[in-house]
């Protein structure tokens, strides 16, 4: 185990508060390379690929046949994609305020020639497009620490809730603050191998921006009802989750998640295994 | 309805739909299920042998026309209510989109005009296959693994002809077309685990996932299986080559392999291409049924080229 690592943990366990969040510098990801090198990340064996998998799985514990389903900060819509090939009998929307995301995103559909995905240009914090009550599942992953401050993610939780049906479905996940900027550092040097500049340049803005764990679970429980739980990646958060229980069994789909898991490259199997144990510490069982 | 199940409480009957468990359930055939597969189909053809197909005057193909297909669906219709799987609807049949698609063929059995047992192949489209919405997991799974898919679904018999083998003879046609016609490599069907033995140990299939409440038919139990039919014919010829394995049909005698796949009946009459239903068809089905496109969501309505 390398040092770093150690003083890391020492780190977020001794200090009391977490440092000041430093809001993405672009709120809206437009700019070609930021968007072109964010779409590349999640493709088969890059720097998303890994983690993308590891919630993919969750999630589609969640989906039913005929649900409408509803991700927040789609992006280039590489999960939503996955998830839509999964899940065939349920419809995507997904929603982002990047129109040139969006437009990589309808490409990628277009290629891959699939139906039940339909892209939707929303401010999530207003979420106008969509009527209330009218979506089962919300998911969004890794996509809150883009909103400007405290009061946005609070008009977008409010607006989750708005939309959900009775019997809700969430699965948020993202980023959680951490207690030094050195441990930012330390994750970022982490993933190094294999990302180029502007992903981990990307990946260190979203760390700072980061909600923590605290803001989650107040927002969580307010407006989300008692079913939503924060889970977080044990002795720091570094991964969040809000997730609601379980509705359907996926057991079935065990044997396919783990043959992905296997065509992945060595250091993105590592990442799952990483989701797996330290969110597992934290309480959330993984789906294979 | 509500009223109508109190006066069934009262008579001291349950009511047949709408109970809270599968009544199918209630009858386990335990020692069907305990019978080693070798030993079912021997009995099973043995049962065959001593009550010969009675197929003289029948003929069993794809439906041709509108009417055809309403009859089979009206058959369906009764024959679920029966069965206590589904209710009677005011229009004598349900409408289901997947009836109406181009890769659907539904085969019936045809007595003096009248359309007495039918079965549907639907092969896998934009709106998936029946029995994703109830083994959703084992539908993508085969899906995923590149291979042609088609559920064999809707099986009803009129009561009338119920013991004669006209089931098996619509499984015979609509092998024979899966196969020749449509190129399919993997069939898959859910099935209540009563009638799985059957399947199992004479069809060969094998299931692919567990048992669960079909909730768009009372909560009926039901099975997920398939059969890969590019190795079922040799798996059928070896099994089948015994020679205690022997029936008649139609005055001659024969195997189940010979049966489903070399000998050819007149009876059977498969054409070169399947009959297609227009944008007006669609309409005029939508009307006797009782619904119309706007009740349909938009993904079935792209499917059904009705935008």
């Amino acid at each position: 185990m390398d040092t770093g690592l150690l003083r890391a943990i020492y780190r977020e366990i001794t200090l009391r508060q977490p440092f000041v969040r430093t809001p993405e510098p672009d709120l809206v990801m437009v700019d070609e390379t930021c968007v072109s090198a964010y779409a590349d990340s999640a493709g088969q064996g890059q720097a998303l690929s890994g983690t993308y998998l590891y919630h993919c799985a969750q999630m589609c514990a969640l989906i039913k046949p005929g649900d409408v389903v509803l991700d927040i900060g789609c992006g280039p819509a590489s999960l939503l994609l996955q998830l839509a090939r999964l899940n065939p009998r349920a419809e995507f929307i997904g929603a982002d305020l990047s129109t040139s995301m969006l437009e990589v995103g309808r490409e990628s559909i277009r290629q891959q020639g699939i139906d039940n995905v339909e892209l939707r240009e929303e401010d999530m914090t207003r979420l106008a497009g969509i009527a209330d009550r009218s979506v089962d599942v919300v998911i969004s992953s890794m996509a809150l620490h883009h909103l400007a401050d405290l009061s946005q993610l609070e008009a977008t939780f409010r607006n989750i809730a708005r939309v959900l049906r009775n019997d809700r479905a969430i699965y948020l996940n993202d980023f959680g603050r951490l207690k030094s900027v050195e441990s930012v550092d330390y994750f970022v040097s982490r993933a190094s191998d294999g990302a180029d500049q502007a992903t981990l340049l990307d990946y260190r803005n979203s760390l700072l921006a980061a909600f923590s764990r605290e803001e989650f679970q107040t927002l969580a429980a307010s407006y989300l009802g008692p079913c939503a739980k924060v889970y977080s990646t044990a002795v720091s958060p570094l991964m969040m989750v809000v997730r609601t229980p379980k509705r359907r069994c996926v057991a079935a789909m065990k044997d396919e998640f783990r043959r992905r898991y296997r065509s992945l490259p060595r250091s993105r199997q590592a990442d799952v295994d990483q989701l797996r144990l330290f969110l597992g510490m934290g309480g959330m069982a993984s789906a294979f | 309805m509500l009223q109508n199940q109190s006066v069934l409480a009262r008579l001291g009957r349950k009511p047949r739909v709408h109970s809270e468990h599968d009544r199918l359930s209630r009858r386990q055939p335990w020692l069907e299920a305990c019978l080693p597969a070798a030993l079912y189909r021997r009995l099973f053809i043995r049962r065959l042998a001593r009550q010969p197909l009675a197929i003289e005057g029948f003929s069993f193909r794809p439906v041709q026309n509108l009417f055809e297909l309403e009859q089979a669906l009206r058959l369906v219709n009764e024959s679920y209510a029966r069965r206590g799987i589904g209710t009677v609807c005011r229009a004598g049949m349900r409408f289901s989109p997947f009836h109406l698609l181009p890769g659907t063929t539904t085969f019936v059995a045809l007595k003096d005009g009248r359309v007495v047992g039918t079965v549907s192949l639907i092969e896998d489209s934009a709106l998936g296959l029946p029995l994703e919405d109830v083994h959703i997991n084992e539908a993508v799974l085969q899906r995923l693994g590149g291979v042609r898919v088609a559920e064999v679904g809707t099986l009803a018999v009129c009561s009338r002809y119920k013991g004669k083998g006209v089931p098996l003879m619509l499984y015979n046609a609509m092998f024979r077309w899966a196969i020749d016609h449509r190129k399919v490599s993997t069939l898959v069907i859910a099935v209540h685990p009563r009638a799985a033995s059957f399947y199992r140990n004479v069809l060969f299939f094998s299931p692919i996932g567990p048992v669960q409440a079909y909730t768009k038919l009372n909560n009926a139990l039901s099975l997920p299986l398939a059969v890969n039919l590019a190795r079922a014919r040799d798996v059928f010829a070896k099994a089948y080559s015994a020679p205690g394995l022997k029936f008649t049909v139609d005055q001659t005698c024969t195997d189940l392999f010979d049966f489903f796949c070399s000998r050819h009946y007149p009876h059977i009459q498969l054409p070169a291409a399947q009959a297609r239903w227009s944008a007006d068809d669609v309409l005029t089905h939508m009307a006797r049924c009782g619904t119309s496109p706007h009740h349909l969501s938009p993904r079935v309505r792209r499917a059904l080229q009705l935008d």
